[in-house]
């Protein structure tokens, strides 16, 4: 061991062992345990150790979310298997927005920030891939364009009043080697004529609606995005145009 | 339908294996980089929720699970309050400990990780305190092996160049 890893490893902060803080499993069991949505799977009682429990409890909630992404029928589009094609539908701009249903047509006399069948903008600018700066920070402390040859892997949800929200599909991620997860919608800014992802802003990133639905906190998707975006300084109001309805309440 | 609940039943027995694996190193990860054990105990929570959502063909590895830790905290506290949250960490730390030699080094060692550039820090802390291979680095960074290598190399080096002279050079007991 040289003397970098000796002061590293004993500089390391001691861990205690999760769970040692009351309530915390707990009340996560108590909040899936009375969603009547939950199917109890055999052989689990509450007496198993808090690990397990925790697991089973994360299951059961997300079970029941994937049972009702699938019944529902007024729901985000699922990140498509391969690269997102540009310009793609985007529930934002729908009132009632559903996978396979096209966009309304709208006025081209439209406000610049309301829905347009062919495309989004807002301040006068496109909301596509071809128009999003990226700010990563770690590995690329550039604002960089998203290349041409990556921006199918994007999807513009909607965009208003100089925000944007899209997404990177899951297939991306892997290509680009950014996989982590990948359970969040990326919010950019008009700057200079340009949308700006700045990964170093709060505003950056919010849970994306599949998550927001398993939020251990009691809220339905809608009111766990809407807390996202206040408590991140995004206009809630500007919610539904910028990432959608969410899915249908279960 | 039974064959269903079977499916769901064999999801759920590879979910629970992957957490009981796995779960104490990501929440480590998580409360060596935060100042709140309960809110590190819900963003590990959140970590495989995430895991069990994405449905991944293969169970992920220590390295995807703590590349999505990262991306939660970095959900949670972005830019300089993610530097900040490990401060405070590493102030709790040396606050909890009897004051001597040791903590005078682990104090200084905290200096110099906070000021580091993020993706040195990582790196180091990452290696060091996550005990990752240079295989689970690279998961974990999303790059080659011998990328990782070079990136730790370089975070080495910075880390000496930031520290004290004192402090790289061995004490004699």
């Amino acid at each position: 061991m040289d003397r970098i890893e000796q002061l590293m490893k004993d500089a390391k902060p001691r861990v205690e062992a999760p769970g040692s803080t009351p309530g915390s499993h707990a009340a996560r069991s108590i909040v899936y345990s009375t969603d009547p949505n939950v199917v109890r799977l055999p052989g689990r009682t509450p007496a198993r150790l808090t690990a397990a429990r925790t697991a089973a409890a994360t299951i059961l909630a997300a079970a029941a979310v994937v049972g009702a992404v699938i019944l529902g029928g007024n729901l985000m589009p699922q990140p498509a298997p391969g690269p997102a094609q540009t310009g793609s539908p985007t529930p934002a701009d729908t009132a009632s927005p559903t996978p396979a249903s096209p966009r309304p047509s709208a006025a081209s006399t439209a406000p610049p920030t309301e829905a347009a069948p062919a495309a989004l903008s807002t301040g006068g600018v496109a909301c596509t891939p071809a128009n999003i700066d990226q700010l990563r920070n770690d590995r690329q402390p550039a604002i960089t364009p998203i290349p041409p040859a990556e921006q199918g892997y994007y999807t513009v949800l909607g965009c208003a009043d100089g925000w944007l929200a899209y997404s990177i599909s899951d297939d991306g991620v892997r290509a680009l080697q950014l996989d982590g997860g990948n359970a969040w919608f990326r919010i950019a800014k008009l700057h200079n004529g340009r949308f700006l992802w700045d990964v170093r802003q709060e505003w950056a990133s919010v849970f994306n609606w599949e998550f927001q639905a398993t939020n251990n906190q009691g809220l339905t998707p809608q009111q766990a995005m809407d807390k996202e975006f206040a408590a991140k300084g995004i206009p809630v109001e500007l919610r539904p145009r910028l990432v959608g309805e969410g899915p249908a309440a279960g | 339908m039974s064959g269903g609940n079977t499916m769901l039943a064999a999801k759920e027995q590879a979910f629970v294996d992957l957490h009981t694996q796995h779960s104490a190193r990501v929440y480590g990860y998580i409360a060596c980089r935060i100042n709140d054990r309960h809110r590190a105990e819900e963003l590990a929570a959140d970590v495989f929720r995430i895991a069990w959502q994405k449905q991944l063909s293969e169970p992920p590895g220590i390295g995807w699970l703590l590349a999505t830790a990262r991306n939660v905290i970095g959900n949670e506290y972005k830019g300089r309050h993610r530097r900040q949250e490990l401060t405070d960490r590493l102030q709790e730390e040396a606050r909890s400990q009897t004051p001597g030699a040791d903590t005078k080094e682990q104090a200084a060692v905290a200096a110099v990780l906070v000021r580091l550039r993020e993706r040195d820090r990582e790196v180091l802390m990452l290696s060091y305190w996550d005990d990752l291979t240079t295989a689970e680095l690279a998961q974990t960074l999303g790059c080659s092996p011998s990328a990782a290598a070079v990136r730790l190399h370089r975070a080495r080096r910075a880390f000496a160049k930031a520290a004290p002279s004192h402090l790289m050079t061995e004490r004699k007991d």
